[in-house]
């Protein structure tokens, strides 16, 4: 239900309103209001509810902002007439029926004006991403960018505009004329959180113009209320919500998109690319919730200005900070506690945020062991935000995460290990006009690793990759129904595989194990088009060059023939500074229509081709993030290549808030990499050679049904799909189940407002056990009982599932100032015990206890064991904000 | 050709006592489970083959593949199986009383900078394999100590080496008092120790292995081979698949490469054998 409100001030001078309440009389607003505009109201008794309890804080704002903000919902309108303001009935809007005329073609009714502007929150200054902006009785609409701005042109008759977001009350502003204009909505919040879920997606959004395949956005808000484990919220994990999406499993951030590899998904927070955002060996990500403002995640359809990756992107914007006035936000949790300080350093020009959050284990781990040193973990997010002027916006904005163990080792040696994720991001928005929006991005980031032999001596194997990217994006609103998005990027990435430092130099191990500086330039361009009303097309293509820069040493190895013996030798090239050895052009097109027959449905079509230059080089099967090298593509390794297309279909019932979506999709892979058996992955000059190139095939359907408004909101999602590789040397040639190939993924997510103050979530996941490898014979070697392995990924983990339930205890009255909540949540109620490896080569020691054998003076017995993490969690942490 | 230095490893054993306090701070738990593993019968023949520096009958050992585990291995019998040096071929005859052991018909010592072949004929099977002996680096000092809860007893992976190697250890306590009376696998034990080249994360967070604990007065005799890349190489993926499977950052799963053409496993290889004798005080 929306509410209308009309204004008419005339030459009435614009009075600014101040209001701060706390659970008043409504009459007692309206007389602050007559008070500070010398205006009087004038409505029938029977309008309002005079003695109905309110609660409200603005400052500053125009009046008719004012008004707006108070009668919104309430289906209120109201004009100014002498010295009076006089309240009416408003007319009632529904989008869900009055949407449903269609006019047959947009693109023959002549220009007349544009209307651009930023969508904010009225509490707090912070710009909206993905706000619909709509006619209220048409399907023209638009969403705003990351950064908040919209632009539209419309026809000449139409008269208002309406502003929705989730989450937040819907506005109506009018537009008394006809002539281009800059209008900003603010929005204001709904005062009681709701159940809602996770996966993002308003009634509105089924405009033509804003659906796309494959993309996905999650509300931090809704992050906050699902069961976590020790009570850590975790925006990386709330990801496997999604369809398509597929966990390695308990404890693990890592996690596959629609067949693809573990490396083969971007996170980028502010645009800036984070290559390990884990903590605890990938326990937990790095990514401090309450610092975030919107997570959109893209499975494909990628749009032409996002690559680099295969799979997936997930791009994580951070809160730009409070406008309007000053904040605190924080929580007390098992593991870790987190702090949140924004507000305004120029009032309505400049703001900052700050967030912070620090494990606190150390202690109870030391008094456990004291041969632990340091064990912690760290976050921070800092971000300013400068509104020059109404053409002009600057953010900054800081990340550094940092994990850091020491312990004393064998013979009284501190040793361990140590690894940062830092971004750096200056942004520049400009409005060249009301139609041409332009983002310049400079953007630095590092992933450093450490691992400490001797920290006294400052002994220490060390692998890192820095980045600079320099980004500038346009988004030209062309005419109606015509929007073009085009832009640049010129990145230099650096690479060290992994060297050993002693004493803090670095040691020669008598080969050149080689710094790897790569180039990338990329040009994109993306046009959408809305053909008619039931029509949209977008078509894009992305163009990178890829070049591999010197100073470097390149190894290969080649079959040489001498006195008739075939041998292997290593063909060393070296390359000079400056000197680029090698370069690859990639062109990535991308297209996808969309067709509305009717209000309710909606059906997609997409084909995109991704490609992928930076390479994780691993054979870790753990679930746990490693000692792990990034590479470049280069002369010994090819690009990755993608071609994905997608079939969707959308259907909105007419019960507000239910919705069924279902997507059908097919991915072939090139290029793909796998490892030959025992690969050497570090110190190693040769290690492109252990590596194995094949292709990959991955295909599914993804379905999932949403509840979104009342008291039980939820989903249920199912999905069936397969990911099979194929690699010449492995299972002779046949193909193979990809570890990401587990065909049945059902998950069932339910929140239940059982009070106003009392949410009650659960959420259950099952998924077919994850492919492994098992022996299939065994030999003897120097006593040791050594597996044969007849083929990769013969075998199957047991299916995996467990149920998480978490109860939200708000303590605080609806509206307070100070607000806090207790989180009690249980992770695995029913204890499930999920394995994420099985082993072979253990037996039992006097205690029961599965080791290696180390005595073989009799045979040791062996017995098969399961390696699991968790079995039921319970935790409680407590949360507030004021 | 040699492209990679060592680098010890020891340098990175520090890690290991971290790691396993660092797998117990992070709750992960195992136990034994059935599993019925999917056997595939395979027509290999396994290759226990090892000539050394020792003027001696050198054995080579052909079985076939165990189809369950902790089985015992059927012998390959009737196999013709010879080493040549380059100017010698010796053949080696199949032991009467043990079954699947060939030895040769002569003494002989394998020397460094020599390559032998094996070559094994069976049924319709040719297997060959070549290989060379490096220099063993002398012995280095037993690392033992002392076990916190019982200061009587030991306990370590008592050697380690610069090199590669493999040290194999006999402890016998059988004669301390207070053990004499003792079944022999509660005061006899067989131990090996491997140093290998390189880096692997596998290796450094490697899963708790079992004590081995002996009194003072303990024999230790101490057997160091040395171990060439290939072998180095091997060793490698059977010590992935054995000693540092199941720890925190487990490696693909992977058979050991072999240096074995034809349809077989297992590694045949020349070493310089050392030899001494210890005893705990």
């Amino acid at each position: 239900m929306l509410a209308a409100a009309t204004l008419l001030l005339g030459q009435q001078p614009i009075a600014r309103i101040t209001l701060h309440f706390d659970d008043t009389s409504l009459q007692n607003v309206m007389g602050q209001i007559e008070q500070q505009s010398g205006l009087s109201f004038s409505y029938h008794s029977r309008l309002i509810d005079e003695d109905e309890r309110v609660t409200i804080h603005m400052d500053r704002l125009p009046l008719d902002e004012a008004l707006d903000i108070i009668f919104s919902g309430r289906r209120i309108a109201f004009e100014v007439v002498e010295k009076q303001i006089v309240l009416k009935r408003a007319r009632r809007v529904n989008i869900q029926v009055e949407a449903s005329v269609f006019r047959d073609s947009i693109s023959l009714i002549p220009v007349k004006f544009t209307v651009s502007g930023f969508v904010k929150d009225a509490g707090t200054g912070e710009v909206l991403i993905g706000a619909t902006i709509t006619i209220p009785e048409g399907a023209e609409g638009t969403i705003t960018n990351n950064y908040g701005f919209y632009s539209l042109t419309l026809k000449q008759d139409v008269k208002e505009l309406l502003c929705s977001y989730v989450g937040y009350r819907d506005r109506i502003i009018p537009l008394l004329s006809p002539e281009n204009r800059t209008v900003h909505f603010t929005l204001e919040k709904e005062p009681e959180p709701i159940g809602e879920v996770t996966v993002y997606s308003n009634e509105e959004e089924n405009l033509i113009q804003t659906t796309r395949s494959s993309e996905e956005r999650i509300h931090p808000e809704s992050i906050r209320k699902m069961p976590a484990l020790f009570g850590e919220k975790d925006v990386i994990k709330s990801l496997a919500a999604i369809p398509g999406i597929k966990f390695f499993g308990d404890g693990s951030t890592i996690f596959f998109v629609r067949g693809g590899g573990r490396d083969q998904n971007m996170i980028t927070i502010d645009e800036a690319p984070v290559y390990n955002p884990t903590h605890l060996l990938g326990y937990f990500s790095a990514i401090v919730p309450d610092a975030v403002k919107d997570v959109t995640i893209y499975k494909g359809d990628f749009p032409a200005n996002y690559g680099g990756r295969l799979s997936s992107l997930i791009d994580v914007r951070t809160k730009d900070g409070n406008m309007l006035k000053f904040g605190l936000d924080g929580s007390i949790g098992l593991l870790s506690s987190k702090l949140s300080l924004e507000g305004p350093i120029w009032k309505d020009h400049i703001s900052f945020f700050a967030s912070g959050r620090r494990s606190h284990i150390t202690r109870p781990v030391q008094n456990w062991n004291k041969n632990i040193n340091d064990l912690h973990f760290s976050d921070l997010h800092l971000k300013l935000n400068y509104h020059i002027n109404s053409k002009n916006r600057l953010f900054f904005s800081i990340y550094r995460g940092e994990d850091n163990f020491e312990a004393q080792g064998r013979n009284d040696i501190a040793t361990g290990i140590n690894w940062i994720n830092s971004t750096t991001t200056l942004r520049w928005n400009h409005l060249f006009s009301d139609r041409l929006f332009s983002n310049l991005t400079l953007l630095g980031s590092r992933y450093d690793y450490r691992l400490f032999m001797n920290l006294e001596k400052n002994d220490y194997w060390n692998s890192r990759i820095d980045n600079l990217n320099l980004k500038y994006d346009f988004t030209y609103y062309l005419v109606p129904g015509y929007t073009l998005r085009y832009g640049f990027l010129s990145s230099a990435h650096f690479h060290d595989p992994g060297n050993v430092y002693l004493g803090g130099a670095e040691w020669d191990p008598g080969y050149d194990l080689s710094y790897k500086n790569t180039h990338e330039f990329t040009f994109y361009v993306s046009n959408q088009i809305i053909v008619n009303s039931r029509l949209s097309i977008r078509a894009g293509i992305r163009a990178t060059v890829w070049q591999n820069i010197g100073p470097a040493t390149e190894y290969r190895v080649v079959k040489t023939t001498a006195n008739g013996i075939e041998r292997d030798s290593i063909d060393v090239n070296e390359f000079s500074k400056g000197e680029i050895y090698h370069q690859t052009l990639s062109l990535d097109p991308r297209i996808s229509l969309v067709y509305q027959p009717g209000v309710q449905d909606i059906f997609k079509l997409s084909y995109s081709r991704t490609s992928q230059f930076q390479y994780l080089i691993t054979n870790s099967i753990s679930p746990f993030t490693s000692l792990e090298v990034w590479l470049p593509a280069g002369p010994n390794v090819l690009p990755q290549y993608a071609h994905q297309f997608t079939i969707g279909y959308t259907r909105r019932s007419s019960i507000p808030g239910l919705s069924l979506n279902t997507e059908v999709y097919y991915k072939r892979m090139n290029n793909l990499i796998d490892y030959r058996d025992h690969a050497h992955m570090l110190m190693n000059p040769l290690v492109e050679e252990e590596l194995l190139f094949g292709e990959g095939t991955a295909y599914g359907v993804e379905t999932i049904l949403k509840k979104e408004h009342g008291t039980l909101t939820g989903w249920v999602s199912y999905t069936f799909s397969r990911a099979i590789y194929h690699v010449d040397e492995i299972n002779g040639g046949d193909p193979y189940p990809a570890y990401a190939d587990r065909p049945n993924d059902f998950s069932l997510y339910l929140s239940w407002e059982l009070r106003p103050r009392l949410i009650l979530s659960g959420n259950f996941i099952y998924m077919t056990g994850g492919p492994i490898s098992t022996p299939t014979g065994f030999y003897y070697y120097e006593d040791h009982q050594v597996p044969i392995y007849a083929k990769r990924n013969n075998d199957r983990l047991p299916d995996y599932h467990r149920l998480d339930v978490a109860l939200n205890w708000r303590l605080n009255k609806p509206g307070a100032r100070y607000q806090h909540e207790l989180i009690f949540s249980v992770y695995n109620l029913y204890n499930r015990i999920n394995p994420v490896v099985m082993n072979f080569n253990k037996t039992l020691d006097e205690n029961g206890n599965l080791v290696v054998p180390v005595d073989f003076y009799t045979n040791p017995k062996l017995y098969a064991s399961r390696y699991y993490l968790y079995g039921i969690v319970p935790s409680v942490s407590y949360h507030f904000n004021f | 050709m040699k492209l990679l230095r060592t680098y010890g490893k020891s340098r990175f054993s520090g890690i290991l006592l971290y790691v396993y306090m660092a797998t117990l701070l992070l709750f992960s738990c195992e136990d034994p489970v059935i599993w019925d593993l999917e056997y595939e019968e395979l027509d290999l023949i396994v290759v226990e083959g090892k000539i050394t520096n020792e003027a001696k009958e050198h054995e080579v050992r052909l079985t076939k593949p165990l189809y369950e585990m902790n089985g015992t291995p059927e012998p390959v019998t009737g196999a013709q199986v010879e080493i040549n040096d380059g100017a010698e071929i010796h053949l080696l005859a199949e032991d009467p009383e043990r079954p699947g052991i060939y030895r040769t018909d002569s003494l002989f010592a394998a020397v460094p900078d020599q390559y032998y072949q094996l070559r094994i004929g069976y049924e319709s099977k040719r297997i060959t394999a070549v290989t060379g002996m490096v220099e063993v680096t002398p012995f280095q000092h037993m690392n033992v100590f002392q076990v916190q809860s019982d200061p009587v007893l030991y306990e370590g992976n008592i050697s380690d080496s610069d090199q590669p190697a493999i040290v194999r250890l006999e402890l016998d306590w059988s004669h301390v008092e207070g053990y004499e009376d003792l079944p022999d696998s509660e005061n006899h034990a067989v131990i090996y120790h491997f140093t290998l080249n390189g880096v692997d994360v596998n290796e450094i967070f490697r899963p708790q292995q079992e004590h081995v604990r002996f009194p003072p007065g303990t024999i230790v005799h101490r057997e160091k081979e040395s171990v060439n890349a290939l072998y180095g190489e091997f060793l490698r993926g059977v010590l992935s698949e054995t000693d540092w499977r199941g720890g925190m950052f487990d490696v693909l799963p992977g058979n050991a490469r072999t240096n074995l053409a034809g349809d077989a496993i297992g590694f045949f290889t020349a070493s310089d054998v050392i030899r001494d004798t210890v005893v705990i005080e």
